[in-house]
């Protein structure tokens, strides 16, 4: 989604007030001239410069341009589940794998990035199995990364070693 | 002597070879699947090559990042689809030789001169780097704050087409480095209380996100496009090209020149090296028809070259100072810090064989892209019919488990989705992301470098132009933005109507 840029120096005039406003509270440490606040107060002063410039050049564009521009996938239905299909199935990923385990969360991410692009279920379920299988092989067993096994913690004695 | 013995042991390791070759077939697959860049091969790679030995991790990202630049080239011959953006300038050559019935002389030209482009700048970097180096042990916190503000104003310069954005974009990036504990006295800023937060933003996280999953987020949303056209016949690849890199040494030597030079350059990549690389050599072709297959070839091998070239190149301010060149030795320098192996000019001294072994690995990466790069050429159907729709699922995962496992924390798989959004956002609206990157990366060193000196000199700001290095490298910097002032004068005083 392309905004004018009057929204966007606005975002990072923001952005340097919320810099300033909290360096402001960082004291430098007894006997130091410079503290924690310091570097961030130049950040923030300079985002504000910066922005300020970037909106008031947007400005000149202000009435012949539109506020915001939808792009092209955004105008169907299917383009927004498309996309929200990605951030939705990592949420998804975060809020269950602790319960649920890596294989089964895996499986489930990987059938339903799958339906959203239109690949049935009969193929969506054993493509996320095997998916699933490899990369706790791959993490899990190569690497010993520790990814949680849920309900299936009895079985992951098959997958490790 | 000795640390040649060294090296040639290091290199001839079955495990390190192995290695090389896996990463080898990695990078070539990528970059052969179109939309997948060399960048987002490097970021998916560096979750396994964590638990690596130091130089065999540094072996796989740069013997996949050197495949899947060349492997760039196949789509963009045979389909008029560049693999990665670094095959963009020339793609229209290349395929206009493949519809010409001409596949194996553009591939083979591609190639060819990828080989020879990165072979060049290896050498280049392996005899730069080490009197580089013996230079930068002269500097203090000065001239490597300094450097990094050069290095921070290269990219933001170099970074997009917009100064302005790029400015806001780095300023953002240095922003977002602030998170966490202070360098200096320890002190949590912007961490509003959450823990995860203290030790700072994960950097691969961030770099997974803003590479891979804003990288996906475009291409699930693109149209779903014809893959199976324009399976042209190749012929031979490898017929004649001794003679075609010979007759052509000029444009390769060129390429090869330009291309290490950016690639040094903090902030420019492959793709602003074949870019530079092919408006000169079309520069040089006043006068010549454009469409004759001899012009078509220059730019090829030139460009080609160039791309490959900008590789090593953005090793030598990686190596030597800690900087990064490009978006990949900034994964890189994480890397070697998490593997103990700290960039910068101590390095040479500390850890010779392993540096040493490093800048070989660009040479038998580079002799290996010949028979790999032939192989990928014959199978490029195959890689072709892996579906699209399977691919999203399996890199989102890949992204997925590669943050948790370098941070241990779902914190982290979080990161990723959330710099994903803010990562297509950001491109969306011609906010370069190579600037916030590197300010993300640099913002620790300019702080630390900028705090030590004033806490040195007692917070006397002449300090910063103490010493004959330090006035050098202000003088560069403060020039470099000067010139970066004067050229946007100049194009807008040049797009500016002519009023009669």
């Amino acid at each position: 989604m392309k905004v004018q840029d009057v929204l966007v120096g606005l975002f990072f005039i923001a952005i340097g007030i919320l810099m300033i406003e909290y360096a402001a509270d960082l004291k430098p440490p007894r006997h130091l001239k410079f503290g924690p606040g310091f570097f961030p107060l130049i950040i923030g002063s300079g985002l504000i410069l910066v922005g300020g410039i970037i909106a008031l050049l947007g400005l000149r564009t202000l009435r012949t341009e539109p506020l915001w521009h939808r792009p092209e996938w955004s105008r169907t239905r299917q383009g927004w589940v498309r996309f929200c299909s990605i951030p939705a199935a990592i949420a998804l990923y975060v809020l269950i794998v602790d319960a649920a385990g890596f294989l089964l969360t895996a499986i489930l991410v990987m059938v339903l990035v799958l339906a959203v692009s239109g690949v049935p279920l009969r193929r969506g379920v054993p493509a996320g199995a095997v998916t699933a299988v490899v990369l706790t092989a791959i993490f899990a067993s190569v690497l010993h990364v520790p990814l949680p096994w849920g309900p299936l913690q009895t079985i992951s004695g098959w997958l490790l070693w | 002597m000795v640390i040649l013995t060294d090296v040639l042991g290091v290199l001839l390791d079955v495990h390190l070879l192995l290695v090389i070759v896996a990463s080898a077939i990695y990078g070539l697959v990528l970059g052969a699947i179109p939309g997948l860049t060399a960048l987002m091969a490097t970021a998916l790679l560096v979750p396994v090559v964590m638990f690596m030995e130091p130089v065999p991790a540094i072996a796989a990202i740069i013997t996949s990042s050197a495949m899947a630049i060349f492997a760039g080239d196949i789509p963009g011959a045979l389909m008029r689809m560049p693999g990665t953006p670094a095959s963009a300038a020339y793609t229209d050559d290349a395929y206009s030789l493949t519809r010409e019935g001409k596949a194996g002389l553009s591939l083979g030209a591609g190639l060819f001169s990828s080989v020879l482009g990165g072979l060049l700048s290896a050498l280049v970097l392996t005899l730069a780097a080490p009197n580089l180096a013996e230079l930068a042990l002269q500097f203090s916190s000065v001239e490597y704050f300094w450097l990094a503000v050069l290095g921070l104003s290269c990219a933001t310069f170099v970074g997009g087409s917009s100064l302005l954005k790029g400015v806001a974009a780095l300023l953002f990036g240095l922003g977002l480095s602030t998170i966490g504990m202070d360098p200096v006295s320890g002190t949590p800023r912007f961490t509003f209380g959450v823990t995860n937060l203290l030790g700072g933003l994960g950097l691969i996280p961030l770099l997974i996100g803003v590479f891979a999953i804003s990288e996906l987020l475009r291409t699930v949303t693109l149209p779903p496009t014809d893959e199976r056209r324009a399976q042209a016949a190749v012929g031979s690849v490898s017929a004649g090209m001794g003679r075609l890199m010979w007759r052509h040494r000029r444009e390769v030597l060129r390429g090869s020149t330009l291309g290490t030079l950016v690639g040094a350059l903090p902030g420019a990549g492959a793709d602003i090296a074949a870019w530079i690389s092919y408006a000169v050599t079309r520069r040089s072709q006043k006068g010549k028809d454009p469409n004759a297959l001899d012009q078509k070839v220059e730019r090829l091998v030139s460009a080609g070259a160039a791309n490959n070239a900008a590789l090593g190149g953005a090793y030598i301010p990686a190596t030597v100072f800690g900087i990064p060149g490009d978006a990949i030795t900034a994964i890189v320098i994480s890397v070697m810090f998490l593997k103990g192996l700290n960039p910068g000019p101590t390095i040479f001294l500390n850890n010779p064989t392993a540096i040493y072994s490093i800048f070989a690995i660009f040479f038998v990466a580079n002799l290996l892209m010949i028979p790999l790069g032939i192989l990928c050429i014959r199978t490029f159907g195959l890689i072709l019919k892996v579906p699209r729709a399977y691919l999203t699922p399996i890199i989102l995962l890949f992204c997925i488990v590669g943050a948790f496992s370098v941070e241990n924390t779902l914190f982290a798989v979080g990161i990723i989705a959330v710099v994903g959004l803010l990562g297509y956002f950001m491109e969306a609206n011609d906010i370069p992301m190579a600037p916030a990157v590197l300010g993300l990366i640099l913002g620790p060193v300019i702080e630390q470098t900028f705090m030590t000196s004033m806490l040195k000199s007692g917070g006397e700001v002449s300090v910063f132009f103490d010493r004959p290095l330090a006035i050098a490298l202000a003088v560069v910097t403060l020039g470099s933005w000067a010139l970066a002032g004067v050229l946007k004068l100049v194009d807008a005083a040049k797009a500016r109507p002519v009023l009669t």
